[in-house]
């Protein structure tokens, strides 16, 4: 078996006594899509706030195509190949739809400050490539026709849908979705997860989807982890986790037992 | 500001040219029409203030790059334009005049005075003016310089600690400045004084006095121009548009890439040299260098032209400045304002789509206060100059309650124009 494109070790960070995250260990092949699931505050966005630089482990590993992400700042990591949407949006409200996606495919631009201040080849080059290439995310995600409008404005489905265009600017190996069904309608998720598919395969991206709503995330993962308390309770397909009667524990609570 | 449509793999070499340089040449016309065709017509106060008007629009837009753009809160400007100034002052002071064969007058040198008096519309090129704008392009430097010393330990930090850090910088700059040595007054002072100690002979409290008058009025709009340029190309490129997703919220910028700390210096370093380069042409603009020109009451107007345009907004800022300046002359002399008033609301009602009214009200209201002020005034024979810092704090407290996000939030003139695609958005109070 060849060397996994993403894998966490052992990941662990506690604040103060409270360990949100312990042994977070993860291993994901080019291609898989992984959800990762548990009940609120079982330290799933703790996990990501990790592999993203937000947050440094208290100890653990974290390699990116056999290249450590430790201690590197959160724009190094998205520089590796790391994008993520947040689980509160956090688009740049203020920012046409098109400048959101655009500002995302500024790391990969070769102009530096004086070639943008004197207008260069280089940077018009760079801003018809970053254009042309924003443009084609926002068909992907169906928002080619609200390019000039203010994020803000957007309805809601279409706020998360252009965060995922967003992260996809980065050009990422891994992607990193943090809720991307909350709050959306049955007939927007529906679209999501054809939304997902297509990506991951257009991209050949590696996805990891932290979600709370089980039908969704039992339709479109292949392989799920299931957290509580900061630790990993089980893991394996749909089927298997659904299961587990750890996991059954995990969210419903202990059987009632014999009370006084 | 339409985008630039553009198709590089098309863009002819020549036609690149033209699309880089042209808009820099547009600066330089705009500048000598100004000096050689408008500036004589004008009655020397008024050129005087159109000088203020430009230094003004320096300072303020390279300000809102900082406030605006990135989304920090600095408010120590002056701090900067001081460090400008008085490089750049102490340069063509000493370096030309001392070093370089001036006279006992100070008139004579090869490099030396070629002003001695304010005739801001006067040749348009003189033989000092390469020692004056490489003083100025120091100054600029220095401050820059500077920038970086003060932005990067407190850039690192979220929050409010910039406006802490630059409040007490400006003032340290300040009080620096007023224990500096007295100025050294003749040929035979400086020559007999060890270089690098003369540039400690800074006047102190008691002011630097005598530098030439230098700055014209071809410089000062070919610099408001070119500073306006740069503004404008940050904001149309990519590293203008990391700038403002930082604004927008730092940690998602963080995320997609953009190094915020490492911005967010750049932006305040690129802002600190703007205002030393404006202090440098300020300084041969009054041939004076006080501290007390630098003070906190400078750096709040600076401040002020900012927030009353509309922080991220540059056309704004540029109105903003113009008003502000004029007002603080107009408060020595109360002209009437209500025609002006009458134009506005003319305008506004033409232009505007929405919200028009409140707007029209606000001007319609603004024009009758300052004539009945106007005529309070001169009945009671009142300096209303004297209230200036007064009926400014007052003005900005009034913008914080009617329209915090000043006039133009961060949108641009052009964007309020009927038959724009996309209405602008207010911001939320």
């Amino acid at each position: 078996m060849s060397t996994p494109l993403f894998e966490t070790r052992n990941v662990s960070i506690a604040f103060g006594g409270l360990k949100a995250v312990d042994d977070f260990t993860l291993t994901m092949q080019r291609g898989d899509l992984q959800g990762l699931i548990g009940p609120n505050g079982a330290g799933k966005t703790t996990a990501f706030n990790l592999i993203t630089g937000v947050y440094q482990p208290d100890h653990g590993a974290i390699q990116l195509g056999g290249r450590s992400l430790l201690g590197l700042p959160p724009w190094k990591i998205a520089r590796e190949g790391v994008a993520r949407t947040f689980q509160n949006i956090r688009l740049f409200p203020d920012l046409s739809v098109l400048d959101n996606v655009r500002v995302a495919c500024h790391l990969r631009t070769k102009a530096n400050m004086f070639q943008m201040l004197m207008r260069t080849r280089q940077y018009y080059l760079d801003e018809a490539e970053l254009s042309a290439r924003s443009h084609q995310l926002l068909e992907a995600i169906d928002l080619q026709d609200r390019a000039d409008d203010l994020a803000r404005n957007l309805p809601y489905g279409d706020q998360r849908r252009l965060e995922i265009a967003r992260a996809l600017a980065t050009e990422p190996k891994v992607l990193l979705l943090d809720e991307p069904a909350a709050g959306m309608n049955p007939s927007e998720k529906q679209e999501l997860v054809i939304l997902i598919r297509s990506i991951r395969q257009r991209f050949g991206l590696t996805i990891l989807l932290i979600e709370h709503d089980m039908g969704l995330v039992m339709k479109v993962c292949e392989k799920i982890m299931v957290l509580d308390y900061g630790k990993t309770i089980a893991v394996g397909t749909p089927g298997e986790v659904q299961k587990n009667p750890d996991v059954v524990k995990a969210y419903l609570g202990e059987p009632a037992s014999a009370g006084p | 500001m339409p985008e630039a449509d553009v198709q590089p793999a098309k863009l002819s070499a020549p036609r690149l040219a033209a699309r880089s340089l042209l808009p820099l040449l547009a600066c330089v016309g705009l500048a000598l029409l100004f000096h050689l065709v408008a500036a004589p017509l004008m009655k020397p106060l008024h050129v005087k203030l159109a000088m203020d008007i430009g230094i003004n629009i320096i300072l303020a837009v390279s300000l809102n790059m900082i406030n605006g753009f990135t989304g920090q809160f600095s408010i120590g400007h002056a701090g900067f334009m001081a460090i400008g100034a008085y490089t750049a002052g102490a340069f063509t002071y000493y370096g030309g005049l001392g070093d370089v064969w001036g006279d006992e007058s100070f008139t004579h040198g090869i490099l030396s005075w070629s002003r001695p008096l304010a005739d801001f519309t006067g040749n348009l090129f003189t033989a000092g003016d390469i020692l004056f704008l490489a003083a100025c392009l120091v100054g600029g430097l220095m401050a820059a310089l500077i920038g970086l010393v003060v932005g990067l330990p407190s850039l690192r930090l979220r929050g409010d600690y910039l406006a802490v850090v630059t409040l007490g910088f400006g003032d340290i700059i300040r009080l620096l400045m007023e224990l500096s040595d007295g100025q050294l007054k003749t040929v035979a002072d400086i020559q007999s004084t060890p270089y690098f100690q003369r540039y400690t002979h800074l006047g102190g409290a008691s002011a630097m006095s005598g530098l030439s008058f230098m700055t014209t009025t071809f410089w000062v709009v070919l610099f408001a121009c070119f500073t306006l340029l740069a503004a404008f190309r940050l904001r149309m490129s990519s590293h203008g548009r990391a700038f403002l997703a930082i604004r927008e919220n730092e940690i998602a910028a963080e995320s997609m890439g953009v190094p915020t700390t490492r911005y967010k210096v750049a932006a305040f370093v690129l802002a600190a040299g703007f205002a030393g380069f404006a202090g440098g042409l300020f300084a041969h603009q009054s041939s004076v260098l006080n501290p007390g020109d630098y003070g906190f009451i400078k750096s709040f107007d600076i401040l002020i032209m900012v927030v009353l345009g509309g922080q991220g907004s540059i056309s704004g800022t540029v109105i903003a400045a113009t008003v502000i300046t004029l007002l603080s002359e107009f408060l020595v002399r109360p002209p009437h304002l209500w025609i002006l008033g009458l134009i506005v609301i003319l305008l506004l009602a033409v232009f505007r789509q929405r919200k028009a009214m409140r707007a029209i009200i606000m001007v319609a209201v603004a024009t009758i206060v300052w004539e009945i002020a106007r005529a309070l005034a001169l009945h009671f024979q009142i300096n209303l100059a004297q209230y200036r810092m007064i009926l400014f704090a007052l003005a900005l407290v009034l913008i914080m309650i009617l329209r915090p996000q000043g006039l133009l939030g961060i949108r641009e003139v052009w964007d309020y124009l009927p038959g724009r695609k996309r209405l602008p958005t207010e911001m939320k109070a």
